[in-house]
């Protein structure tokens, strides 16, 4: 085996490499298990893009992007792991792959602009800005991707594929919400377990 | 093999977990008993440096662990108590590599050391199995696999028995009594260390009482029962 | 429900795709997919979709024939299917009859391709692929292949867990009498995920930890 010099900075823990890890795996499950009915939505969401904007608020920028990667390797290779049990490289070579690809770029957003510690803001500023950070991440970042993809496979204008996907909007902003107020608990709970 | 605590407290923010241990492990079965969250698990993470001491200083055979910690962990072997939490791949055979990787480079010798350590603990039709299809049982049996393939010098228990049906600890106990190397189990199996040589009460931060099992044990469960 | 078992398997074996390499067989999609995005041609993407579907056809797929437990297989293939035939409509409705069939041929042709490299392609094959795509970056020291796996085999080996846990507090939410919030199964589950993690890190670093040293 290489015993190359790494410089410790971009060298990951057991720890940091296990919770990215595990993203990776709740990523899974929750694009596999059934849509969940939702507060506001007339119809059950899938729980794929809140997984993901879980990751980037709680995880560190580097860790939610490589969780995302990982598990969009594990799609390409032919694991089911993407909603309805689907995976592998039929849905890449589809309109859709865009939008998978996007989860990486997305989840380093929400991660980079969320506030993860509680000590240095309010608790409303804290909600707000985590909000803004699962919605621009996890959806206006993943559809930046996605949609150009989608135009691109597909040869229809931008605005025509854009059109397509307005009317998943409102559900990833029900998912937002939710996300925030998940790792806003979660984080309470942790400083709580963990002091 | 002798484990050493200096003067070792471990302090959590303003709790006290540990209070100034001065003891010495070297007899071949320990126990471990106490309350719930009296420092048992805490006590056991100590030994390999799971845990560092807020005070004082652990040496495990004349090893400080703290400087050590690889060294350690090479000759201590840990088995917790969810073995969910402790199989890290999806095969069996390959998680057991997965620990051999360092100390056992050649495939060949590294495949023959998994192959005994399975039948030692006549599991070996599980090698290729995928662990989320085993019970909780089998599950626990590859877990303690994956920690006696490398050979450690001392094992410690977490719990070992707790998540076990009845006759999958039978045969824990059963293994654990032909281990050549000496075990420090914790456990609320009392009915498990009444053959271990010493037995160690732990509570409120320190260790009350401190000897064979046939005198600890009565006294434990007259108090704490 | 085993994510292993139920892999997308390899169809029959020994067809002439089969006796590919994998890194070949990835290779020749991307080029593919790149020049049937970059194409208009009608007459091209029809002869483009009517190709991948000799080949998917000469690979043995779909497994209708042999009356394996393909249901799984065949059914997974129906949803990019569906949402092709759903992007089609609204291409149809909204630009007309010619740019919908331009569509249709090119995401086929896409699809099919990609199909019959799949079916001939086991998983293991696809992983080797990546570890060797890896390589080269593991030689320099921008990252370490053996946490890479390492990390893989944490996700497939907890991925099973994970769910059973999923269900655990369903279960308990629903015995207290609790509508399945989100919130009310998000929050544990989440909880109850980091704890893991920090066990589980615990459990590697007594093994000696992540790293070759």
């Amino acid at each position: 085996m290489n015993s190359t010099n790494k410089s410790p900075r971009l060298a990951l823990t057991t720890q940091q490499m296990v919770r990215a890890a595990l993203f990776t795996a709740l990523v899974i499950v929750f694009a596999i298990i059934p849509p969940l009915p939702m507060p506001f939505v007339p119809v059950p969401l899938t729980l794929q893009t809140l997984g993901v904007m879980l990751a980037g608020l709680i995880l560190s920028p580097r860790l939610a992007a490589l969780a995302m990667l990982l598990y969009v390797v594990l799609a390409l290779v032919g694991f089911p792991v993407l909603p309805g049990g689907r995976g592998g490289l039929a849905v890449f070579a589809g309109p859709t792959g865009g939008f998978i690809l996007g989860f990486i770029p997305g989840a380093f957003v929400v991660s980079w602009l969320a506030a993860r510690n509680q000590s240095e803001t309010t608790t409303a500023a804290m909600i707000a800005r985590n909000f803004g950070a699962a919605v621009f991440g996890g959806a206006i970042v993943v559809y930046a991707i996605g949609v150009p993809w989608l135009a691109m496979v597909t040869g229809m204008s931008m605005d025509r594929a854009l059109m397509a996907v307005v009317v998943f909007l409102p559900g990833d902003l029900v998912k937002a919400v939710i996300a925030t107020i998940v790792a806003l608990r979660v984080a309470k709970l942790q400083i709580i377990n963990n002091p | 093999m002798i484990i050493e605590f200096e003067a070792v407290s471990v302090e959590r923010g303003a709790r006290t977990i540990l209070r100034e241990l001065n003891i010495s492990l070297s007899e071949a079965r320990i126990g471990i008993v106490g309350p719930n969250g009296a420092g048992k698990s805490t006590f056991a993470r100590l030994i390999n440096g799971l845990l560092v001491p807020s005070a004082g200083r652990m040496v495990c055979n004349g090893l400080p662990v703290a400087e050590h910690l690889n060294a350690v962990r090479q000759q201590v072997g840990f088995l917790f108590q969810n073995p969910d939490n402790q199989i890290v791949f999806p095969v069996v055979q390959e998680d057991m590599a997965f620990g051999l990787k360092h100390s056992l480079p050649d495939k060949t010798l590294r495949a023959a050391r998994i192959q005994a350590t399975l039948a030692q603990l006549d599991i070996a039709d599980l090698a290729d199995r995928a662990v989320h299809t085993l019970s909780g049982g089998q599950k626990q049996l590859v877990a303690l696999a994956c920690v006696l393939c490398m050979q450690p010098d001392l094992l410690v228990l977490d719990e070992p028995t707790t998540q076990l049906d009845l006759r999958f600890r039978n045969r824990l106990l059963q293994i654990i009594g032909q281990l050549p190397q000496p075990v420090i189990a914790i456990s609320h199996d009392l009915a498990m260390l009444e053959t271990f040589e010493r037995v160690l009460v732990i509570d409120q931060a320190s260790i009350q009482a401190d000897g064979p099992a046939a005198e600890v044990l009565p006294w434990y469960r007259a108090r704490y029962a | 429900m085993s994510l292993l078992n139920q892999t997308l398997e390899v169809s029959a074996k020994g067809t002439w795709l089969h006796r590919w390499p994998a890194g070949l067989k990835l290779l020749s999609l991307f080029s593919l997919g790149t020049a049937l995005v970059l194409t208009d041609h009608i007459f091209i993407l029809g002869a483009s979709a009517v190709v991948a579907g000799l080949v998917c056809l000469s690979v043995h797929w779909p497994p209708f024939m042999r009356g394996s437990a393909s249901s799984t297989r065949s059914s997974v293939f129906l949803w990019p299917l569906i949402t092709l035939m759903a992007i089609v409509a609204y291409i149809g409705f909204v630009s007309g009859f010619e740019h919908a069939l331009v569509v249709l041929c090119r995401l086929l042709a896409l699809l099919l391709f990609a199909i019959s490299v799949m079916a001939t392609t086991s998983v293991t094959a696809m992983m080797a692929v990546v570890e060797k795509f890896l390589q080269p970056f593991d030689r320099w020291g921008w990252i370490r292949a053996d946490k890479v796996a390492l990390m893989f085999g944490i996700s497939l080996r907890l991925m099973p867990v994970l769910l059973e846990q999923w269900h655990e507090i369903r279960e308990a939410q629903a015995a207290r009498g609790h509508r399945a919030s989100p919130l009310a199964l998000l929050v544990p589950m989440l909880v109850r995920t980091l704890q893991r993690a920090a066990e589980m890190a615990d459990a590697i670093d007594a093994r000696g930890g992540s790293s070759a040293r």
